[in-house]
């Protein structure tokens, strides 16, 4: 139950860079999801924060206390950090019980018998897993492991939760499930919690806020809903939301006084004057232009500002549909929930909810908007 | 009845040969052990005594009765030293990797190539320096400190197989790299305990060499030195040797044919 702050930590493993300059402020009881693709620096962000790695530089503060930091030869080790921690794999003992598993933590801090047999047991009910107690963890199902893991980290009261991609192993069904209730938990103990993951839809339901990150930087960090309408750059529009939003190359002209995107093979979007205020500022030529599925609109005819596109596969997703379209030289996704008056190989027009729109220096790959 | 091809039956008839060819040996052993001196002398080695007798057997075993339990001193504590350290550095050489700690591990390894043919003199000049020359504790030590490589091979071996989150998940739940080893490593090491094992008796047993250059007189030898005199100063005495060397064959014979699968894990490392 404390802050989490990160100072400019960087870690190189040999010659490449796992994390560089990451800052990271997690306020007390909240819930963070390190998010980003495989590879991109947050397991070791996490195993830098429980101690399991030292770092090259930087700083780590629980709250007022520094636990890390090379500069003053500070590392405060592992044991001693009050963290708890779920595995991907769980780590649960085979040799012990399930009581064993969870009363672990309190035998080493040698608790009385009483009391482990207590607190066990509270968290156990807790779990749901008390009629598991004397089982053999290789008679367990994976989502009863996955509570069992969970019951041994939150036994001792720890400062704060870590979790390695605790859901990856669950079946996708046992997964939405575990997910509510892990949050519930979590919202119920008031433990600070920092989970990692690199599936977006388990970071967009779980977490209070999420933090993005690509190559070893923090790309974005904000609640759910911001990073979605307000992705930062192009990573982020890319990385949040499924399907991903859409991405089209063009450039910016400005023509009579108005700003144009001319997205090539005579497709062009004029924005109106609001928008045209608002992208002024920097006028870099070259962009990309960034649309969520669900703000395409397929109309059958010509229209002002609409972009002519051809109907390449329908794909029927749940409740909706995914209308796979190509325009000009790049293909696009757009979602509607009926698609009766649609057929693969139609030619259709495209207009976008121009309040939702996105564009991106292609450089630099910052939004622009 | 379904007839077996032609191919299958000249197959069969190959293995039975090499298996007869194999235990051939072993079926000369018994019948020259159950035989009177006369009757060595008067028949071919493979063929069944007339009157057999069981005078050879009790006349070796009463010879071996004391290096036997030397060899079993020698298996003992050998087994119970080299196998602790060997699981100790396994455990340090798998989850608490140090920097060079791969050099050392091979180094470690290196020691088992090391032919025992040119560390007979030094071993010598260094067990009477030590005053052991000669006694029993110069094998003891000899043992206990050669079997640690191969012991520690084969339990880095399947420690590796331990994932590391349950090192990790063992730390932050606070404990130290010992209590680490005690509740988490030893427990799952019964596997690679067994195979240790039984290894370091197959060696430790029918090793010759050593108990050759470093004991002397009765008291000292192990079993197969002792099983060597046995072959008589003046006139080969054939059955109480093959007496002898059934006497000698009959521990690891038991193991192999209980336990054998745990050595061929070992020999494959997993």
């Amino acid at each position: 139950m404390t802050d989490l702050i990160i100072k400019n930590l960087s870690k190189k493993y040999r010659e490449t860079i796992a994390v560089e300059n990451l800052d990271l402020k997690v306020k007390d009881k909240e819930f963070v999801v390190l998010v980003g693709p495989s590879g991109c620096g947050k397991t070791t962000v996490l195993n830098s924060i429980a101690g399991l790695i030292e770092i090259d530089k930087g700083e780590i503060w629980f709250g007022d206390e520094l636990v890390t930091s090379p500069k003053d030869d500070i590392f405060k080790i592992p044991q001693k950090r009050e963290v708890a921690m779920v595995f991907q794999d769980y780590a649960i003992y085979p040799h012990m019980s399930v009581f064993g598993n969870i009363a672990f933590p309190l035998e080493i801090r040698k608790i009385g018998k009483f009391e482990i047999e207590e607190r066990v047991k509270k968290i156990a009910q807790l779990l749901k897993i008390d009629h598991l107690l004397d089982r053999r963890p290789k008679e367990l199902s994976g989502g009863q492991r996955q509570r069992i893991a969970l019951g041994r980290a939150m036994v001792r009261g720890p400062k704060l939760f870590l979790m390695d991609e605790p859901l990856a192993n669950l079946d996708a069904k046992l997964r939405v499930h575990a997910r509510v209730e892990l949050k519930k938990l979590q919202q119920e103990l008031g433990v600070t919690t920092i989970f990692v993951t690199h599936d977006q839809v388990e970071a967009m339901t779980i977490g209070d806020k999420i933090a993005v990150m690509n190559n070893g930087h923090l790309e974005q960090m904000g609640m759910p809903i911001e990073l979605y309408h307000n992705p930062r750059n192009k990573f982020v529009a890319g990385f949040i939301g499924s399907p991903p939003m859409n991405m089209l190359d063009g450039s910016l002209v400005e023509k009579n006084g108005n700003i144009e995107i001319d997205l090539g093979i005579s497709s062009i979007f004029r924005l109106s004057k609001k928008m045209k205020e608002l992208v002024k500022r920097t006028t870099p030529l070259e962009i990309s232009l960034g649309v969520r599925p669900e703000n395409i609109t397929i109309i059958e005819k010509n229209q002002p500002n609409s972009l002519k596109a051809k109907i390449v596969y329908i794909e029927l997703v749940g409740k909706e549909f995914n209308v796979h379209l190509k325009v000009g030289g790049g293909s696009l996704i757009a979602i509607r929930s009926f698609v009766e008056d649609l057929k693969v190989g139609d030619e259709v027009w495209l207009s976008f909810d121009e309040e939702k729109i996105h564009i991106f220096d292609r450089e630099s790959s910052k939004a622009l908007l | 009845m379904r007839i077996p091809r032609p191919s299958r039956i000249i197959l069969y008839i190959l293995l039975m040969f090499f298996a007869i060819l194999a235990l051939l040996p072993l079926w000369s052993c018994v019948v020259t052990a159950l035989k009177t001196s006369k009757e060595v002398i008067l028949s071919t080695p493979i063929t069944p005594p007339l009157h057999p007798t069981l005078v050879p057997l009790m006349k070796a075993l009463d010879y071996l009765k004391k290096p036997l339990v030397n060899s079993l001193v020698l298996v003992g504590s050998g087994v119970m030293v080299s196998s602790f350290f060997g699981s100790l550095l396994g455990y340090f050489f798998s989850k608490r990797k140090f920097r060079g700690s791969i050099v050392l591990f091979i180094l470690i390894i290196l020691c088992l190539y090391i032919p025992a043919q040119v560390q007979l003199i030094p071993m010598v000049r260094v067990a009477s320096i030590l005053g052991l020359h000669g006694n029993l504790g110069s094998l003891v030590l000899l043992y206990m400190l050669f079997g640690i490589p191969m012991c520690t091979f084969i339990f880095k071996t399947i420690y590796d197989e331990i994932p590391d989150s349950f090192i990790n998940a063992a730390k932050i739940d606070g404990a130290g790299t010992w209590l680490i080893y005690q509740r988490i490593i030893l427990p799952l090491s019964v596997i690679p305990f067994i195979v240790a094992s039984l290894l370091q008796i197959t060696i430790i047993w029918n090793d010759f060499i050593w108990g050759l250059v470093l004991t002397a007189g009765k008291a000292n030898l192990p079993v197969t030195v002792a099983m060597a005199n046995l072959k008589g100063s003046f006139v080969a005495e054939w059955n109480l040797q093959m007496a002898g060397a059934l006497w000698v064959a009959l521990p690891p014979l038991i193991i192999f044919v209980f336990l054998g699968k745990y050595i061929i894990r070992g020999y494959s490392g997993t």
